[in-house]
């Protein structure tokens, strides 16, 4: 605090000095380079929120040359956006922030973005995940945050009492649909007591679910992909998520809950908040969901566990991670890229090591002495089995990028399109193939090619 | 300006006679007459300022944003009415949101005032308790926004809530409230219906404006209950009513923070609110000029509703103050 | 009960006060019955904020927490620097009451009571800016406040309170002025008050009722609001409480428990401060001159 106060009258003597004309004459006695001020803004819980004002802490203790103001934004719906615009639109933009992948895209063919491939060099595909690494058209945007695949966590305690095999975290391992559907009916009880398997079963009284699977599109996509499905066509005019591959995914994903009886609908789990809260009271055996919910899972104190998705054809999961940017307003790109780097070092943030976040370069799925930065770290939130279902699927079994990475106006064409459609889908008000002809129908005004 | 105006005004009032017809006007002004303009000018200045600044000039910028392209980060250009085009022929959306919008207005409106009314008239009573009872009726109201919806989410859950688990009780089947496409509209109405503590409020004042000897007199005459509200408190009561109307109409077309923090405009459209609409567009699709002209369009709705209301309101409202 | 009401010639008290007796018993019951209804969301609100995240989350839904999660309330209030946002928040409420008290009684006065060319028209643009969405003005106001450098203060939040943009209070005032019988004015006018003096000495102690419910409701909006403030306020030291209380909601992990806690924290306060004021308020209307 008088270190701050101390720098801040020092400066405010530098500026009273150079409006006297005297600048050349006051020698500058504290620093022997010139401060640079960077804002940074992010989004995240309060735990977040503390953990990267601790880190930018760090950071500006160990930089006195280059102050980071760290910025949290509520994320309330599109609060952060909101909030963003009206900065960029009053030419008061972040150097650094977060940023939403629909935006990122938008905001980078507008020139509001800095490219960065000056910095990363012309192969960053070497260095860093390829789902983390943002480009559209020439402007390389630079690389995610951080990185998140798409899992099955599941209560042992539940599938040791149903005598099920815990999902493997082997992607090589990984369950057919089928197999999945078969033991989450073991996994599914009425309140008395009968699995999904047992004629008298009643699925109006259901007390454990043998899954909940999420109803936005990483909760689906994984599937469609799995089966051979694609978001949309090679040149991204046309969806193609009334193909039969996608429509036979997403069919059994709706049987999920109307047919097999082992998912509840997602009237009944879109208002809860967390997957991890109704494993804990059993509820659910398993929950597909990010690799980010290690955190929660790990506070819960149950007997938990970590695999790989169902396969169709192959086994696969996507990556998800959100676009980490440096504004063309800023004045400092230098100073903003190595702070830029900075805020997505494992050996820093403590995110890594806590299971919010994975990394997004390779060599700290591969490097046993960077893995011990995070997932191998001493007290990390990870449980054993995520060498396999963590560090080798997100390597190895994403080898697609998510649609958002691929469709201009994906904002549009999800929010008016596809997720209207999707929610009929799971509310059994169509079927798959009636609900993604529809979509596929809807979006067909809204699409304007791939990046 | 104050103290110009009074040796001005007997200036003008001692010019000849047989000047134009406006000088003529003003020349006959009376010295109170112009301190009185002067006045009202001074006392509806500020309001006048904030109106241009902050109302005026947003408003005609938007109207320009309105016939462009503009995404609010990138560059702006003309597309003239393109945008009204789109939303009236080419936006299955925008008819959908207005419809939503149109059915949450005329339900929710309608019943939040009568219910308003009906606490008003209540706690006009003298029974025991009226502060507790005002303020607990006036409480929901102040609960935060973010805190409240969180609230409602919960209640509605059809397997964890609170209406569920009640209704269950006496072997009502599980509703889906606001996660259901038919339910969702009536389900936010009936939120908003536990939100009418500032109406109330506002009905309430009105109420004990009404003058006793109304009452007496009626008593005297010996009318009944039903008869001194249609007769009696509904007339004295049209000014409050005209005002609760305005604003609650208002507030309806302009509903956002229930689809924005509960519903996010679902299931399938099902509260697509027209205001949460214009703010995706805006802000989550960044297209800037379109999402102005919807507000614009919205603007033009519920301005010519307002005036009908008030076209009509000579023919139902009663003012004691008797002004003009 | 109308049967009863006939009878009132008999002259007996008891009898003659029956039906009102009667009338409010039944008033009583409804408002108590009603009360209850209006309650159960904030007793679900209480009795959340005061569980674990599990038990929230359990079906059939129990009451009662098991066991009592006290730690969630200190656990709220130092997460975030709740004491912090509070000032915060006093500093935009106490200011906008002032604000809108000034601006929109004066505005009002005009409006109801003086008589000035083109009073009806300009009436009629400004009640039409109520129609405006808010999300038309949102990015050129932001820009304005932007120029003027003053993102990251208090200032947006407040001095549209003294230039009168809500002018929802300008309109519930002018209703309550125009309602004043006017020959109170006029009398005091034809003994040489000014306009001044009329609107100070006559029109504002009879309006206080009217004032009190536009301070009321101006604070609680203040109070309440996060969208201004989330807007215009950049630093997290400079949060109001309600913008505040929304950190709790995360991208992907929300502290529910804490949230509520938190905002049973806010809203007791605010019960509070209504339920004193309210009795103020009414022995105001019942004070002034309305009634005879």
């Amino acid at each position: 605090m008088t270190t701050f106060s101390r720098r801040k009258a020092l400066a405010l003597a530098g500026a009273v000095a150079l409006a006297t004309g005297l600048a050349a004459a006051t020698p500058v006695l504290a620093q022997d380079c010139e401060k640079v001020d960077l804002t940074f803004t992010f989004w995240g819980s309060v735990n977040e929120k503390n953990d990267i004002e601790a880190a930018v802490k760090n950071w500006n203790e160990k930089n006195p040359c280059i102050q980071v103001k760290p910025m949290h934004i509520p994320a309330t719906g599109t609060n952060y956006v909101q909030k963003l615009t009206t900065m960029i639109a009053s030419n008061t933009a972040p150097d650094i922030g977060y940023l939403g992948e629909s935006q990122a895209f938008q905001w980078a063919t507008e020139g509001k973005i800095l490219d960065l491939s000056p910095y990363m060099g012309e192969t960053p595909d070497q260095q860093y995940i390829k789902s983390t690494i943002y480009k559209a058209g020439d402007t390389l945007m630079g690389t995610g945050l951080a990185t998140g695949v798409m899992l099955i966590y599941y209560n042992k305690d539940v599938f040791d009492a149903a005598g099920v095999p815990y999902p493997p975290a082997k992607a090589d391992e990984a369950w057919t649909w089928q197999q999945f559907v078969d033991n989450a009916k073991l996994l599914t009880k009425d309140r008395s007591g009968k699995n999904a398997t047992d004629p008298a079963f009643d699925p109006n009284a259901i007390d454990t679910f043998g899954v909940t699977l999420p109803s936005w599109w990483g909760g689906w996509y994984p599937f469609v992909m799995s089966n051979g499905g694609q978001f949309a066509n090679e040149d991204g005019t046309a969806l193609t998520l009334n193909s039969p591959e996608a429509v036979e995914a997403l069919q059994a994903f709706q049987d999920l809950i109307y047919k097999d009886h082992v998912m509840p609908n997602p009237t009944q789990t879109s208002s809860l908040p967390t997957g991890d809260v109704l494993m804990q009271s059993r509820k659910v055996a398993m929950s597909m969901d990010g690799m980010w919910r290690v955190t929660d899972f790990s506070k819960l104190g149950i007997n938990w566990g970590v695999g790989v998705l169902p396969k169709w054809k192959t086994a696969e999961t996507v990556v998800l991670s959100v676009p980490k940017v440096i504004f063309s307003q800023t004045k400092h790109p230098k100073e903003a890229y190595e702070f830029y780097k900075y805020i997505s070092d494992p050996a820093q943030v403590g995110l890594f090591k806590s299971g919010l976040w994975a990394p997004h370069e390779k060599a700290y799925f591969t490097d046993p002495e960077l893995l011990k930065t995070w997932v191998l770290a001493e007290g990390s939130a990870y449980p054993p089995e995520a060498m396999d279902a963590i560090v080798d699927y997100t390597l190895n079994h994403a080898p697609q990028q998510a649609p958002v990475y691929q469709l201009k106006n994906i904002g549009q064409i999800m929010s008016e399109a596809v997720e209207p459609n999707i929610q009929q889908l799971m509310n059994n008000k169509a079927t798959a193939q009636e609900a993604m002809d529809k979509a596929v129908a809807t979006a067909q005004p809204m699409m304007q090619g791939r990046w | 300006m104050t103290n110009s105006s009074s040796p001005d005004g007997v200036m003008l009032t001692e010019r000849p006679s047989g000047r134009s017809a406006t000088t003529g006007a003003r020349a006959r002004m009376s010295p109170r007459r112009r301190s009185e303009i002067t006045w009202a000018l001074t006392f509806v200045a500020p309001a006048v300022l904030g109106f241009v600044l902050l109302k005026a000039m947003p408003i005609l910028f938007s109207l320009y944003i309105a016939m462009t392209d503009w995404s609010a980060v990138g560059n702006a250009h003309w597309v003239g009415l393109d945008n009204f085009e789109k939303m009236l022929f080419a936006d299955p959306l925008f008819w959908r949101s207005l419809e939503v919008t149109a059915y949450y207005t005329l339900v929710s409106v309608p019943a939040s005032m009568a219910f308003a009314f009906f606490l008003a008239t209540l706690l006009n009573q003298r029974i025991p308790g009226l502060g507790i009872f005002r303020t607990i009726f006036y409480i929901p109201s102040i609960v935060p926004i973010i805190a409240s919806t969180v609230i409602w989410l919960w209640m509605f859950n059809p397997d964890f809530g609170l209406f569920n688990s009640v209704l269950g009780a006496f072997g009502i089947p599980k509703m889906q409230y606001i996660f259901s496409e038919e339910q969702v509209v009536p389900s936010l109405v009936f939120m908003s219906i536990w939100g009418v503590g500032p109406m109330m409020i506002i009905f309430l004042a009105g109420l004990q404006e009404v003058p006793k000897e109304l009452y007496e007199a009626a008593d005297i005459d010996g009318s009944n209950a039903w008869h001194k509200l249609v007769h009696i408190t509904l007339p004295m009561m049209t000014p409050t009513i005209l005002f609760n109307l305005m604003i609650s109409m208002v507030a309806a077309f302009q509903t956002f923070v229930q689809p924005f923090i509960m519903t996010n405009g679902g299931p399938n459209n099902g509260s697509l609110f027209f205001v949460f609409w214009i703010y995706r567009k805006a802000f989550q699709d960044s297209q800037m000029g379109y999402a102005s002209a919807l507000a614009w369009a919205l603007f033009i709705i519920i301005s010519v509703l307002s005036y009908l209301i008030f076209r009509t309101s000579n023919r139902w409202v009663f003012y004691r103050g008797g002004d003009n | 009960m109308s049967a009863m009401e006939h009878d009132t010639s008999i002259g007996d008290t008891l009898i003659r006060n029956a039906p009102g007796v009667n009338k409010r018993r039944l008033a009583f019951l409804l408002c108590v019955l009603l009360s209850v209804a209006m309650i159960l969301p904030l007793a679900w609100l209480a009795r959340s904020s005061l569980m674990e995240m599990g038990q929230i989350f359990i079906f059939p839904p129990e009451w009662i927490p098991n066991p009592f999660a006290w730690h969630n309330y200190p656990d709220a209030l130092t997460t975030i620097p709740f004491f912090l946002y509070l000032w915060n928040s006093a500093l935009v409420v106490v200011p906008t009451i002032l604000g809108t008290l000034f601006s929109c009684s004066l505005a009002a006065y005009a409006f109801a009571r003086l008589r000035w060319p083109f009073r009806d028209q300009i009436f009629a643009v400004l009640m039409a800016t109520l129609m405006l969405p808010y999300v038309i003005t949102l990015i050129p106001t932001f820009l304005i406040w932007s120029g003027l450098g003053f993102v990251d203060t208090y200032v947006p939040l407040i001095v549209p309170h003294w230039l009168g943009t809500n002018v929802f209070y300008i309109f519930l005032l002018r209703q309550f002025f125009k309602a004043l019988p006017k020959e109170l004015d006029e009398a005091a006018t034809i003994d040489g008050a000014h306009i001044v003096q009329v609107f100070w000495y006559i029109v504002l102690p009879l309006s206080r009722p009217a004032l009190l419910v536009v301070a009321i409701l101006s604070g609680l909006g203040a109070w309440n609001d996060f969208v201004d403030p989330l807007v215009y306020i950049n630093s997290s030291e400079k949060y109001t409480v309600a913008l505040g209380l929304s950190q709790f909601v995360g991208l992907y992990t929300s502290q529910w428990s804490l949230l509520m806690a938190a905002a049973t924290v806010v809203i007791i306060p605010v019960i509070i401060v209504f339920f004193f004021t309210q009795r103020y308020f009414m022995t105001s209307i019942t004070m002034t001159g309305l009634k005879g």
